[in-house]
């Protein structure tokens, strides 16, 4: 009998002890090494061809396809919506000019930046000038710039890409 | 003395009507949209390495909302930043990064963004508006990497869901930024009308090298759980540290807003 309780001990000792080895052998695999450091583990990135920018509802097309909306259009549009992520109100800024342009022309003229289109598709480059104040993550500083941009589809009048076009420090 | 009861009854029950009215929905004030102090955040932070080559983070998507006239935004982000180099410092924001997640804008529905302020002279600062979101309860993975594949200056983004129904890419260029800092969680711009459902940020992970050939997210846990900063609103804690062993890789963090 207590031979048979001492065996019943030592057979749950073992099944405890191989349960914390199992514990400890995935905590290694999950990023410690013996030296208490992380072994780099691997995730791959997604593939696939990625979906189209939609942008954001904002213009109504109507005219023509070379000019499906006008620069009064996005006056009106911008007298009641703020460019998005600036702090300053849409009395603080203008619109300056609307050229219906490539992707490739717009990636052209803002130092490289994508539009996740492609390169031969039309989109209306909009420049704007007054007060612009955008904010990064926290503690950074708020930014002040006296140009920036807004592109909008041709084809559906929906907001793709906005952002800054002169800087705050001198340049030269 | 049943008459007298049904009576009592009655009143309480208007009496609470009453109460709901003039109490809800409230519309719950703050100050976050003034252009010189900037915005309010809830968020935590790393910033224990040298260089951080790439950040990802899986949210669990909760409805934004930032009604017409909310005067600013609200969303649940990523940031991959550079806070050092000469070129950042001096950009106007004094940090370089590279952003992405989901937003809600002044009168408009939910979206996919991302961002970059890159350390330039003209074209700094750019915001590209994806499309409309998965919706409430998905979750979606962000993932951000410097690509050493091509020429210097390129950073990768993706946001998708498990099924690839979602997968959006962009590309930063002429960003050779080299992070050293990594924010996750919600930031809130405007003065009032916003709020937001609870959004957990799970797999919290930082990638070790840039992405090369072999086409590979190499990547450590995040382990430290000290850089919370919750302005209230934007209300945010760890619902898991992620010092304690996975799952979930890099603990559970969670934000909400506005009341």
């Amino acid at each position: 009998m207590k031979r048979t309780a001492l065996m019943l001990i030592v057979l749950l000792g073992s099944f405890g002890l191989l349960s914390g080895c199992d514990g400890c052998h995935r905590s290694d695999d999950n990023g410690r090494s013996g030296n208490g450091t992380q072994k780099k583990m691997a995730l791959s990135p997604p593939k696939g061809t990625p979906k189209r920018p939609q942008g954001m509802t904002a213009l109504t097309v109507h005219g023509s396809a070379t000019e499906p909306f006008t620069k009064e259009d996005v006056v009106e549009y911008f007298k009641t919506h703020n460019l998005p992520k600036n702090a300053t109100t849409t009395s603080d800024f203008h619109v300056d000019t609307l050229e219906f342009i490539t992707s490739k022309e717009v990636t052209a003229r803002l130092q490289g930046v994508t539009t996740g289109l492609a390169d031969e598709e039309r989109l209306a480059f909009v420049t704007l000038s007054g007060t612009f104040v955008f904010t990064g993550p926290a503690q950074s500083k708020p930014a002040t710039f006296k140009r920036a941009y807004a592109v909008f589809v041709a084809s559906n009048g929906n907001l793709l890409l906005l952002g800054s076009l002169d800087s705050q420090r001198p340049i030269g | 003395m049943l008459k007298n009861r049904v009576n009592i009854e009655k009143i309480v029950v208007i009496v609470a009507a009453c109460l709901m009215i003039a109490i809800g929905p409230q519309v719950f004030a703050y100050s976050c949209g003034n252009p010189s102090s900037g915005h309010c955040y809830g968020t935590t932070s790393w910033s224990e390495h040298p260089e951080y080559f790439g950040a990802y983070t899986d949210i669990r998507e909760t409805t934004l909302s930032c009604p017409s006239g909310c005067g600013g935004f609200i969303d649940d982000e990523i940031w991959l930043i550079d806070t050092h180099t000469a070129g950042c410092t001096t950009n106007g924001f004094g940090v370089c990064w590279v952003e992405a997640g989901i937003i809600a804008i002044d009168g408009s529905s939910q979206v996919y963004f991302w961002a970059d302020a890159r350390p330039m002279t003209t074209s700094t600062f750019n915001l590209h508006l994806l499309g409309g979101t998965d919706g409430p309860g998905v979750n979606d993975h962000f993932m951000i990497i410097k690509d050493a594949r091509g020429g210097p200056g390129i950073v990768q983004l993706w946001i998708y869901n498990d099924g690839l129904s979602t997968l959006y890419n962009g590309t930063s260029t002429s960003n050779p930024m080299s992070a050293n800092r990594i924010d996750i969680g919600q930031e809130l711009a405007g003065t009032h009308g916003a709020s937001a459902g609870n959004a957990d940020f799970t797999r919290n992970i930082w990638a070790v090298q840039a992405l090369g050939p072999e086409y590979v997210f190499w990547y450590n846990r995040q382990v430290h759980d000290t850089g919370v900063g919750s302005a209230n609103p934007p209300f945010a804690s760890w619902a898991v540290s992620p010092t304690s062993p996975p799952p979930p890789e890099g603990g559970r963090f969670t934000t909400h807003c506005c009341s």
